[in-house]
Order: C-alpha cells, then sequence, then structure tokens
C-alpha cells in the first residue's frame, strides 16, 4: 500500500510517494515540464507514478497534501481585508486566484486516479515542514523542531516537540505578516534579484559587504519580538511589489545595476546587513525555543533554513548542542512531511522509516533502456572505469554524473552532477562562469571524502551532520588555500559536501583521485542556469551538447555523447 | 542579455507560467504530445512567423540606446525565420496544397484571437472588478463582526487537526 505526499500550487511542486518498505519515490514537477520551480499541479507526477507504479484506488492508502487548502488562502486575505479599501488591489487579485489554488485539489487528483474521497488527507503546513525534519534524525523526542519560513497557513514562525509515543505539541506560533522570510525576500526584490530564486545571490553577496545599515533594518524588523514594520511594505496591497515608499526613501532607488563597483558595494553592505539581521532573528528565535522546551538539539525546517550562511554563522554562537536542517527544508520537501502525516495519522504511534537521503527515483526506474545506446557510445564498461575517469578528471576534463537514486533537496550531492578537479583552476572557472553561468561571486562547491574533511576544513561539531547534503558552510584552513583556491568564497567559507558512503561511485572517484595527490572535486548540480536539473537520459543529453561536456559516469560505465 | 536589458531597471525575466494562461502550453500535455506533426509543424511555421513580427517591432525601441541587446535578438531573429521556413517546407510537403493553406489560415486566425484575448485580460477587468469589490466589501463586514482567534499554542497537534478538512 502507498502514501502519496504532495506539495504544490505555491512553489516547485513535488510528489512523493512511498510504501514505507524500501520503495520510495521523491519527484518534482519541473523535471518533467521543464519550467524550472513549476508551480502547477503535478500532472505529469503523478502520471509518471500511476504508470511506473500501477496506482489505483486500491493500493493507495491515502494522498496527503501538504497544508490545509482554503486556510492558506484564506490567512493571507484576512490580514489585507482590514483595510479594503487601501488594499482594494491585492484583495482583487487574491481573490481572481481562488480558484487557481489548492481548494479544487481533490478535483485534480480525481482527474487521474478514481480515489475515494475518505483517502484525501490534508496536513498542516508547518506541521509537514516538521514531520519531514524527522526524515534526519533517530531519537525523535532529544529534538525541538523550528519552522520558520515566508508565510504557511498564516503562520510564519512554529516551535513544536514530539514525544516518544508521537504525541505532538506546538508551543509556539507567530503569525502573518510578522515574517522574517518576507524581510529577507524583500530585500532580495529591492536589490532586484527574483524573489524565490534570488535570496541564495543575496546570501552570497553578502560576504562582500559591511552590515553598516544594521540600525536601520533593525527599526523596520524587531528582532526581539519577531515583529515586522508594515510601513516599509507592500506585499498586503500590491500584487507586484513587496516594498513601499519609505523603504525607497531609507536606501535610495532600487534594481541598480550591480556590475558597477559603487553600486555592488552599496547592495553588499545591504545584503550583508539584511543578513545579520536574519541571523540575529533566529538566535532569538532558536533561545526562545530552549526556553519553551528545554531542548538543546534543534531540527529547522522551512525556506528560511536553506540560508546556509546562518546556519554556519549561527554554530559560532554556542546556543544549541546540534542543529540539523534537511535536505530540502523549503516546500518542496514538504511533500515527504505530507506523506510522513498520512502515515502517522493512519498509524497514530508511528512515523515513515528513511533510510538515506536519496529518496529520488533511481536512474533505471526513470528510463527506457533504448535510450543509452541511443543517444550515448560506451566508452568504457570495464571494472576500470572509475581508473579512466579519474584520470580525465585528473587532465582537467569536465564529467557529468547520472547513477543512484535522485536528490530531494535543491542541491545536487553527487549523484545527478558535474564534477571537475578542484585543484585545476582553469577548468574550474570554465565551469562556473562558461559552462554554468553563474555570476562570479557565486564560488562552485567542493565534495571530498569524510576521512579528509579535518585537513582543509574545520567547523563546529555541532552542525557538522548538515555536511552530508551542503546544509552548511564551514571554514577553510590554511592547506586549502594553497592548493585549492578557486572553491573558496570571499569570506574564507566553502559550501562542502562531505562523502560516507563506501559503494557510492562519488566515493570510489574521490578514493581513486587521492592516489593522484588530488582530495577535491568540485561539484554543481546539473543544468544549465535558469534550467532544472537533469531528469532522463534526454535531458542528459542535451544538456552535455549545450554544455560541450563530453563524457558521462553512469551506473555501469563510463560514456561519451553521440553526434545525431 | 538579461542582465543587458531591465525593464523598469528590474531583472528582466521570463516567467514560464504566463505562457500556461495564454494558452501556448497546457497543464497536462505539451503541444508536440497532442498534435500531429504535420499539424505541429504548421504551428510552429505560423506563430514563428508571428513571433518575428512582434519581435521585430520590440527591438525598433531598444535599437538607439541598447545596441548589444539589439544585435542579439537580431540573432534569434534569424533562427527564428530558419524555423519558421523549415517546419512550413515540412508541412508544404506532408499535407496538399489546398489543406495546407486551409491550415496555416486556420493557425493565423487562432493566433490573433490568442493575442486578443491576452491584451484584453486587463482591459475587460472593469467589468468584473464592482462585482468582485462588493463580494471583498461583504466579506470585510463578515470579518468585522466575526473576532476569529488563533492558537499560539497547540497541547495534541495530531489530534487537534482535522485530516479531511480543508480549513
Ligand atoms: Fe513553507
Ligand atoms: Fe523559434
Amino acid at each position: 500500500m502507498y502514501y502519496i505526499g504532495i506539495s504544490a500550487y505555491y512553489h516547485e511542486s513535488s510528489v512523493f510517494l512511498t510504501d514505507n518498505n524500501g520503495t520510495d519515490c521523491f519527484i518534482k514537477e519541473e523535471s518533467f515540464s521543464r519550467i524550472k520551480g513549476d508551480k502547477n499541479f503535478p500532472q505529469r507526477c503523478l502520471k509518471f507514478l500511476i504508470k511506473k507504479f500501477d496506482l489505483k484506488n486500491d493500493n493507495i492508502k491515502s494522498i496527503c497534501f501538504y497544508e490545509k487548502p482554503f486556510k492558506s488562502w484564506w490567512e493571507i486575505f484576512k490580514y489585507s481585508i482590514k483595510n479594503p479599501f487601501e488594499n482594494r488591489d491585492f484583495l482583487i487579485h487574491h481573490l481572481k486566484n481562488f480558484n487557481e489554488g489548492s481548494i479544487f485539489f481533490y478535483t485534480d487528483i480525481n482527474k487521474l486516479i478514481n480515489i475515494s474521497r475518505n483517502k484525501i488527507v490534508y496536513s498542516s503546513h508547518h506541521l509537514s515542514h516538521c514531520l519531514y525534519g524527522l526524515s534526519v534524525i533517530k531519537d525523535v523526542s532529544d529534538y525541538v523542531y523550528i519552522t520558520c519560513d515566508g508565510v504557511g497557513e498564516g503562520e510564519t514562525m512554529s516551535v513544536y516537540t514530539i514525544d516518544n509515543n508521537f504525541k505532538i505539541k506546538k508551543l509556539w506560533t507567530n503569525f502573518y505578516p510578522d515574517s522574517i522570510g518576507l524581510f529577507y525576500s524583500t530585500i532580495t526584490e529591492y536589490l532586484g534579484f527574483e524573489i524565490n530564486e534570488g535570496e541564495f545571490k543575496v546570501m552570497s553577496l553578502s560576504s562582500f559587504g559591511k552590515p553598516i545599515y544594521e540600525k536601520e533594518l533593525k527599526e523596520i524588523f524587531d528582532i526581539n519580538n519577531f515583529k515586522i514594520n508594515m510601513d516599509y511594505f507592500e506585499f498586503h496591497k500590491n500584487p507586484s511589489k513587496s516594498f513601499s515608499k519609505k523603504l525607497y526613501d531609507l536606501f535610495g532607488e532600487p534594481y541598480l545595476d550591480i556590475r558597477e563597483e559603487k553600486n555592488f558595494n552599496k547592495y553588499a553592505d545591504i545584503a550583508s546587513s539584511a543578513q545579520l539581521i536574519l541571523e540575529h532573528t533566529m538566535k532569538n528565535l532558536i533561545k526562545k525555543a530552549y526556553d519553551l522546551s528545554g531542548k538543546r538539539k534543534i531540527v529547522l525546517t522551512g525556506g528560511v533554513a536553506l540560508n546556509c550562511k546562518m546556519i554556519h554563522n549561527l554554530s559560532k554562537q554556542s546556543i544549541f548542542e546540534e542543529l540539523i536542517v534537511p535536505p530540502s527544508p523549503g516546500d518542496s520537501g514538504s511533500a515527504v512531511g505530507a506523506a510522513n502525516f498520512a502515515f502517522l495519522e493512519k498509524s497514530k504511534n508511528k512515523t515513515l522509516n528513511f533510510n538515506n537521503i536519496y529518496l529520488g527515483p533511481e536512474k533505471k526506474l526513470i528510463n527506457k533502456k533504448e535510450n543509452k545506446d541511443n543517444f550515448f557510445l560506451k566508452v568504457n564498461l570495464t571494472n576500470d572505469y572509475i581508473i579512466e575517469a579519474t584520470n580525465k578528471l585528473i587532465n582537467g576534463e569536465v564529467i557529468a554524473t547520472y547513477y543512484g537514486s535522485n536528490e530531494v533537496g535543491p542541491r545536487s550531492l553527487g549523484n545527478t552532477s558535474i564534477l571537475c578537479n578542484a585543484a585545476n583552476h582553469e577548468s574550474v572557472i570554465n565551469l562556473n562562469l562558461n559552462l554554468k553561468k553563474r555570476q562570479h561571486f557565486q564560488p562552485l562547491a567542493p565534495i571530498l571524502l569524510e576521512e579528509d574533511f579535518e585537513k582543509y576544513f574545520s567547523i563546529n561539531k555541532s552542525i557538522i551532520k548538515n555536511l552530508e547534503w551542503m546544509g552548511t558552510l564551514c571554514d577553510a584552513k590554511q592547506t586549502l588555500y594553497n592548493k585549492y583556491n578557486s572553491i573558496i568564497h570571499v569570506d574564507g567559507t566553502c559550501r562542502t559536501q562531505i562523502i560516507k558512503d563506501k559503494n557510492s561511485i562519488t566515493y570510489k572517484i574521490l578514493k581513486n583521485m587521492k592516489n593522484y595527490g588530488s582530495d577535491i572535486l568540485v561539484n554543481t548540480s546539473f543544468n544549465i542556469s535558469k534550467d532544472p536539473v537533469v531528469f532522463d537520459l534526454f535531458d542528459v543529453y542535451v544538456n552535455m551538447k549545450r554544455m560541450k561536456i563530453e563524457f558521462i559516469l553512469m551506473d555501469d560505465g563510463l560514456y561519451q555523447t553521440k553526434n545525431l | 542579455m538579461i542582465l543587458e536589458y531591465k525593464i523598469n531597471k528590474k531583472e528582466l525575466s521570463f516567467i514560464p507560467n504566463h505562457i500556461y494562461n495564454k494558452g501556448y502550453i497546457y497543464k497536462d500535455h505539451f503541444i508536440f504530445e497532442k498534435k500531429k506533426l504535420n499539424d505541429f509543424a504548421i504551428f510552429i511555421g505560423a506563430n514563428e512567423e508571428i513571433a518575428e513580427k512582434k519581435l521585430i517591432a520590440f527591438t525598433d525601441h531598444l535599437k538607439a540606446h541598447k545596441p548589444l541587446v539589439h544585435k542579439q535578438i537580431q540573432d534569434i531573429l534569424k533562427d527564428e525565420e530558419k524555423h519558421a521556413e523549415y517546419s512550413l517546407r515540412f508541412a508544404k510537403k506532408n499535407h496538399g496544397l489546398f489543406s495546407y493553406k486551409i491550415k496555416l489560415a486556420k493557425e493565423k486566425i487562432l493566433s490573433f484571437f490568442r493575442h486578443i484575448y491576452a491584451n484584453s485580460l486587463n482591459k475587460f477587468s472593469f467589468i468584473f472588478k464592482p462585482i468582485l469589490i462588493s463580494i471583498i466589501i461583504l466579506i470585510s463586514f463578515v470579518v468585522y463582526f466575526l473576532n476569529l482567534k488563533k492558537n499560539i499554542t497547540d497541547d495534541n497537534v495530531m489530534k487537534n487537526i482535522d485530516p479531511n478538512s480543508i480549513t
């Protein structure tokens, strides 16, 4: 019997299917539609699952949507309607969108599968985030669960605890519009980046500046009481712009061209100040969670948790014993949380078992067999293909990887990646700027074996677990500067990933690289800048051709693109 | 190019979700999955031609102050022309001349209406606006008298949640 969790309509639709017995399948709608961040109802995902797992009413235990549809629509509406005249534009917009949202979830599902109504359940937004957090920990009662995001069902911050019988307690909630997530997004928009995508850019940019606007921004967001000053915002009355004239007056013109040095410095300072406010707020929230629960171990979820610089800086304040952010803390990971809710709701005192962090489908489930031969030439399928691939990497070649199961979060963790030798300065720069077309202030991330980590990096033990899925930054040691200069961020940090699993191909390659005196690879997701990560072999072929990458490692060997 | 040209100085980005609304992509299938290859070729041919004309109009605005972007768009246009030409040639070969002409005309008319529809979404809003506003005023009264409470804490979340309800 399958449990299915769905997250959709708001940001990055995704579906998670599990039988809690070894079969897990997490997929995103963007993988099929090839539209980055596709938020439509995940038709294509569900069709894929229906075909692969022969889904029907009889073998589905329940389908769970990750939030309460009406509540999430209503809570935002409710705030704006206090001043109906002033906020009329937003209200009209929101009212028009009523039927495009999740209200008709059951109808949408029923078009694809005939399923009885009582099998459809609805979790709650922050609860789904929280239940997804369980996928990476063992002793649930040791932790306090903090969820912090833009807004979900009118909630912006929540604190939960769970006892050993899975009785869940909510200790505290903060409500819309008092949201640190919306605050950060608004700054993102003010700087001219796109909301939902640009937050990472703001985070990278913040390392270049000094927090000289700290005082001004503290006026805008009260870090002690978690209150927002709505004078500076317009997201409750203007459907297309989130900051008001007052922010404009404070910082001057928005959307400047950051390629000019003067603007770059100013924007870096603003970004740096916003980052500082975020970190202070989170610090206070963690303290509050400790006061309420008495627990010093934290699972942090929600979109705000994607800010890995914040995680890293918080670890230096010794306010917790352990802090874990699961691989996909944002809304798309909530599909997993929703499935977990469905399971817990049926079994009352059990949750799903998760054996690893690669919850996506295996590559052979995705592809028809013949496609491999249609698009790729066999280069080496013997046992020493690892050696051949390593040789190519050492010589500065960029190699794509496509093996194992897919990753859940926004970051590729080796199974669907592009790799190159981190010691080779030229190929790293080439990969970043030419192939991936990223901006110069966003350096690429290193990947290495767990055993080598201490040689090059240092990190506070309290957040070390997050390194398995690039959930945090860590500090570079001098040894790293000597040899792997090009992967270090301007503030001396790296977004490192460590590999533990000795059976994975990534592990074998890294092990082999060491014979040539190179310990670190650069790892970046397998896509061109704004595209979704590759999904089937056709995407793989097209992306490799576009980026001019020739070689690819798959489950059974090394391949090369054909010229068609 | 995206960085080069900013509408209202804001990063210009193509939001693919908009093309759903304008009817170029359907939510449950791609056009090329639904249409026969021949019809699809005509669809592409007709629409690429129209797209080309629109782009030319757009670049004329840019010519003076963004010459670099202008050039880049010219390159895209050449590409576009090729697409249109190839697909029309393909369609011609595989259709009778008569059915080809009819289908091409049909696609052009459809596209024309699609543009009218997309452009008029805003213009016709004045009809619906009063209705929506009266709904809003109504709700605001209801909310004013309803004193809705929010729960800051919850002792047993799983017990207090109704899994089948959407509220
Ligand atoms: Fe959320
Ligand atoms: Fe085209």
